[in-house]
């Protein structure tokens, strides 16, 4: 509330503009054709993951042969274990943070606070730049003689360890998380202090747009969790490359033994919060759009924000229900069995918050809304699943099956998905001044979510029936045989999922160049960033705004006729 | 084969196996009301409220004593009605069953069971009654256990970590090296079963799987005897790496708390 | 950066730094809880067949590490009182400290080597080198922190430079703090 920039002129070189620009906008670009690069990787990989399943020992089509000349166009075991631990990777760290932290954070803080940058721009390009660092050390361990890391995204020892993988593959993955873990601290550093310091005069925390609270909150899980994981991974490193036996245990410890769950204590200490870093933003997404094409105050904004802050809290004591298999003590199992389920608590007045918002509203079903809407759906389902987990006797049965891996694709790739892609039409037209194209919009949904929740329940059905994940032919048991034609239907749905983002990926390439030309306000929405030009000038607003009244200001009665919504700018009517 | 019959869990063979099933259907139901909620008001309202019908909006910040409560309660709701119901139920079959393990000196079968990449050794003790002697029977991929009677495996692995995972009996445990982990079930019916390894531990764990085979009393007294008559003979007495077992009951201090000690299996090797 | 409001907000780079060191404050953490896990779960410490480190150098490493804290703190005192050449011995000082700091820290690494506590010879070697590595490098990193302080006499009454010489003096006592943490529970109990 107390700083702003000062005005410095516009860059003018090419290098300086696109490369080593400071200018948050360009930084938030940059993060976002480098996430939806890496969502394009990762989403080939799910389809060759899918095609194994689904058809195990035949070859993939087209590309097979290519890839894998050696088994004719089949994915072989050893490269499937590859596909599966880079898949995990590369969306988590590479595809959803980049864009719904790296891109839509550094793009939404500023413009939505009133702010003209970030408070450290130069801390915010060096943030991307060790990033892509980070990209191409996890590329380069593709091609590594004894291929990448593959065990698993949570790469537990001993299996991550000399033991399980020789090979530098599983090395450079672990120098990649930690150099990535750098990138996302600096990040997160620079999102907290902006939010803090560079709000505009006039705007309180409860005046901030939703979508901040929830990029705000993300921020700060990152920040303190972040090095939790990073001492993990350093620790891993030092048992590879030195030869010490933190994880080490067994026969392979041969003087002294370490502990290998001790990874997975301090992975899960970090991995739980990771998982509602990953949604946070979607959640303020979503509850700001709701808002937005309803037309309509959102219904208990400050209980939205502040179910937020409880579950931000929450999620950093739960974490050992991802471990009830490794047989805590009966206390400890019982302790964190409760606090998951206290959880639901803020989640349900989140639900009770979204309903509230759309009811009695005049919905307007643009793009963003259906995709917000779909969200509400995914992530109910997703979120609700997670009774089932959370519950010991059952996840005794159901851990490490196909049920979980539907459940945390639920939460983690259904709600984030659909929650960036709701942000992505949203904002398209302030980032680059054009419109995107509706009609496609509105086919790339339906595909999506019919796609999206083919293949996702279909996987807690089979997980349900058993089968267990990260197989590469689950078939060789026997009471899994007669699971191949839902493994058909789900690999079919994920087709069907894939080929509906052609769609997205046209329209998003054609506007960017021939979109119509995108008014200041299109979506006639009262937040800080629409009542400056699109795209926003060098340094965003001439003068800086003063704050009068809350980002959901719509349907005020006392509004003059013919107008539903006002700008935070104006005094409220 | 019908769908309903295609995509359900394996058969059940064990005394407690049904409560898994009987609590998942129980959350089942409630998420399914919950849900029902969700949707009745994400669709209805949709439908309802959309711009085409509905132009005069409901000015409100949700911020009224009402509302707030209302919200509170929906919250609250949730977590007594479903949450607290099945963390109680789900308690109380942990604690009667699944980890009211048999007690000392009980009639049980023991099995001891070593995983490896990628392969299920199981140990049983000979005809002395001890593990980790001479007359062990020791098989890999097939485990024999007799019908209607408690047995207790105590898991622990070679080298990375696995999982143990009977399917028909609805429970898993991890084997972790250093570590001795325990389960028990008391299976109910005859026949031969899948046991699979459900943590991934390598390129071929696709692979590690075993053959349950639950034996009539009779039939397992017989490859009981068949086999410790082999043991005398086959086991190499030499052979350094058949002593991977450890005496039963050094396994109760350690089995089920992190208390471990230097490397079970090594120091019995050395 | 212009002030467009007046109040007593603190400034953005304080704020930031307060940030970071909760980051810091978290992976050394981490470190102390993996100890702590690996340390219980063994009966004995060190473990049967380990004897513990003479204290010679992680002593010697400790009262090193406790006077460069002094020195820096005199450093910043004389600093605001625009004293130059006391300021000036006091950070010379406290860089010499810094390295012999590492020195020590080196011959403790030597020592442990001598006596076969080599890297790979289990948990307990493992946490010794392990934890001290990861110190040293980030007394690395302080030490080039000191090496930015070094023209500070052009810059007596830059608000700026008094916030930079906060913050690396912030920096330096966690890392002194981490260190006598380290030398309480990892040589002398």
């Amino acid at each position: 509330m107390t700083y702003a920039h000062g005005k410095h002129a516009a860059p003018t070189t090419f290098l300086s503009k696109y490369v080593f620009s400071y200018d948050h906008k360009v930084i938030g670009k940059q993060f976002l054709w480098y996430g939806i690069f890496f969502l394009g990787v990762g989403g080939m990989m799910a389809l060759l993951i899918r095609w194994t399943l689904a058809f195990p020992g035949e070859a993939f089509p087209v590309l097979g042969h290519l890839l894998f000349p050696h088994t004719d166009g089949v994915v072989p075991p050893d490269t499937y274990s590859m596909l599966f631990t880079l898949h995990g990777t590369i969306m988590i760290f590479f595809a959803i943070t980049p864009i719904l932290i790296g891109a839509f954070g550094n793009y939404c803080i500023p413009l939505m606070i009133g702010a003209r940058d970030m408070a450290f721009p130069l801390f915010n390009m060096l943030s991307f730049h060790i990033a892509v660092v980070s990209g191409v050390l996890l590329m380069a361990s593709l091609f590594t003689p004894l291929g990448g890391a593959a065990g698993g995204w949570t790469s537990y020892p001993t299996l991550s360890t000399l033991v399980g993988s020789p090979g530098s593959g599983q090395t450079l993955w672990c120098l990649s998380i930690f150099v990535l873990g750098i990138s996302s601290t600096m990040g997160a550093v620079n999102y907290i202090t902006t939010v803090i310091c560079f709000r505009a005069p006039g705007m309180g925390y409860f005046d901030m747009p939703l979508t901040i609270w929830g990029l705000w909150l993300t921020a700060i899980l990152n920040a303190i969790f972040l090095p939790v994981l990073g001492a993990g991974v350093m620790l891993l490193t030092f048992d590879r490359v030195f030869g010490t036996t933190f994880f080490l245990a067994g026969a392979a410890a041969t003087s002294g033994s370490g502990d290998p769950i001790l990874f997975q204590h301090v992975f899960w200490i970090f991995g739980h919060p990771e998982v509602y870093i990953l949604i946070l933003p979607a959640w303020g997404i979503v509850s700001d759009l709701l808002s937005f094409f309803a037309r309509k105050p959102a219904f208990g904004a400050k209980a939205t924000a502040l179910s937020m802050t409880t579950i931000t809290i929450l999620s950093t004591l739960v974490y050992g229900h991802h471990m009830f298999t490794t047989q805590m003590s009966p206390l400890l199992t019982q302790t964190f069995m409760t606090l998951t389920m206290t959880i639901s608590i803020p989640s349900a007045i989140l639900f009770a918050n979204w309903l509230g918002t759309i009811y009695k509203g005049s919905i307007r079903f643009d793009s963003p809304m259906l995709f917000s809407l779909g969200v509400v759906f995914v992530f109910g389902l997703g979120g609700l699943t997670g009774l089932y987990l959370g519950t010991v006797s059952t996840d005794l049965y159901l851990h490490d099956t196909y049920f979980v891996v539907g459940h945390f694709h639920y939460t983690m790739a259904a709600s984030v998905l659909l929650g960036g892609y709701a942000a992505t039409y949203f904002w398209f037209p302030k980032m680059f001044g054009r419109m995107m194209d509706e009609t496609l919009a509105k086919i790339h949904f339906w595909l999506t979510m019919i796609g999206l929740n083919g293949v996702f329940m279909g996987m807690m059905v089979v997980g349900f029936a058993g089968m267990h994940r990260r197989l590469y032919n689950p078939f060789v048991y026997e009471f899994l045989e007669k699971l191949i034609p839902i493994n058909k239907f789900i690999t079919y749905s994920a087709l069907l999922m894939g080929v509906g983002q052609l769609p997205f990926v046209w329209n998003f390439v054609y506007s960017l160049y021939k979109g119509k030309k995108a008014p200041q306000n299109p979506w006639n929405v009262g937040t800080l960033e629409w009542t400056i030009p699109s795209p926003p000038i060098h340094y965003n607003f001439e003068e800086i705004p003063t704050v009068k009244c809350g980002p959901h200001e719509f349907g005020n009665p006392n509004l003059p006729e013919g107008k539903d919504f006002q700008y935070q700018t104006e005094e409220l009517a | 084969m019908g769908f309903l019959e295609r995509i359900a869990p394996p058969e059940i063979i064990s005394t407690n196996g049904h409560l898994v099933d009987e609590l998942f259907t129980y959350t089942t139901v409630m998420v399914v009301i919950f849900f029902a909620f969700v949707c009745y008001g994400l669709f209805w309202f949709s439908y309802k409220y959309s711009a085409k019908r509905n132009s005069k909006v409901d000015y409100t910040y949700g911020n009224r004593k009402k509302q707030l409560k209302a919200t509170l309660i929906i919250g609250i709701l949730v977590f007594f009605v479903i949450d607290l119901n099945i963390t109680r139920m789900s308690n109380d079959d942990m604690i009667n069953e699944f980890w009211n393990f048999p007690k000392k000196g009980e009639d049980i079968t023991r099995v001891q069971v070593l995983a490896q990449q990628w392969m299920w050794n199981f140990r049983h003790a000979g005809a002395d009654g001890k593990f980790n002697t001479a007359d062990d029977v020791l098989t890999n991929h097939d485990l024999h256990i007799p019908v209607g009677k408690k047995v207790e495996f105590r898991i622990t692995s070679k080298d990375v970590i696995h999982s143990f995972f009977f399917p028909n009996a609805r429970i898993k445990v991890d084997a972790m090296p250093g570590r001795i982990s325990r389960m028990w079930f008391q299976p109910t019916k005859v026949g031969t079963f899948d046991i699979a390894c459900a943590e991934m531990c390598g390129t071929h764990h696709y692979m590690m799987k075993a053959k349950l085979h639950v034996h009539s009393p009779e039939s397992y007294a017989a490859w009981k005897a068949e086999a410790e008559e082999l043991a005398k003979v086959g086991n190499d007495t030499e052979n350094i790496d058949n002593y991977w077992g450890w005496s039963w009951d050094m396994g109760d201090d350690m089995a089920n708390n992190s208390n471990s000690d230097d490397s079970v299996v090594m120091k019995e090797n050395n | 950066m212009e002030k467009i409001s007046t109040s007593n907000m603190k400034h953005p780079k304080e704020i930031a730094f307060t940030i970071l060191m909760v980051s810091w404050v978290m992976l050394f953490a981490s470190l102390f809880l993996s100890y702590a896990l690996l340390r219980f779960k063994e009966v004995n410490w060190p473990p049967m067949g380990f004897e513990s480190v003479s204290m010679l150098w992680p002593g010697l490493s400790t009262i090193f590490i406790l006077i460069s804290s002094f020195t820096l703190h005199r450093f910043s005192t004389f600093f605001n009182l625009k004293s130059e050449k006391e300021a000036k011995i006091n950070l010379y000082t406290t860089i010499v400290l810094g390295i012999a700091f590492l020195v020590s820290q080196k011959m403790l690494w030597s020592h442990m080597n001598d006596v076969g506590l080599v890297v790979s010879s289990g948990t307990f070697s493992s946490i010794l080198h392990g934890f001290t590595w990861v110190h040293a490098a980030h007394i690395v990193m302080g030490i080039c922190a000191l090496f930015f302080l070094l023209n500070f006499n052009k810059y007596f009454s830059n608000n700026d430079y008094k916030l930079r010489i906060k913050h690396i003096s912030q920096f330096w006592h966690f890392l002194g703090i981490v260190w006598i943490l380290m030398f309480l529970t990892m040589f002398l109990f």
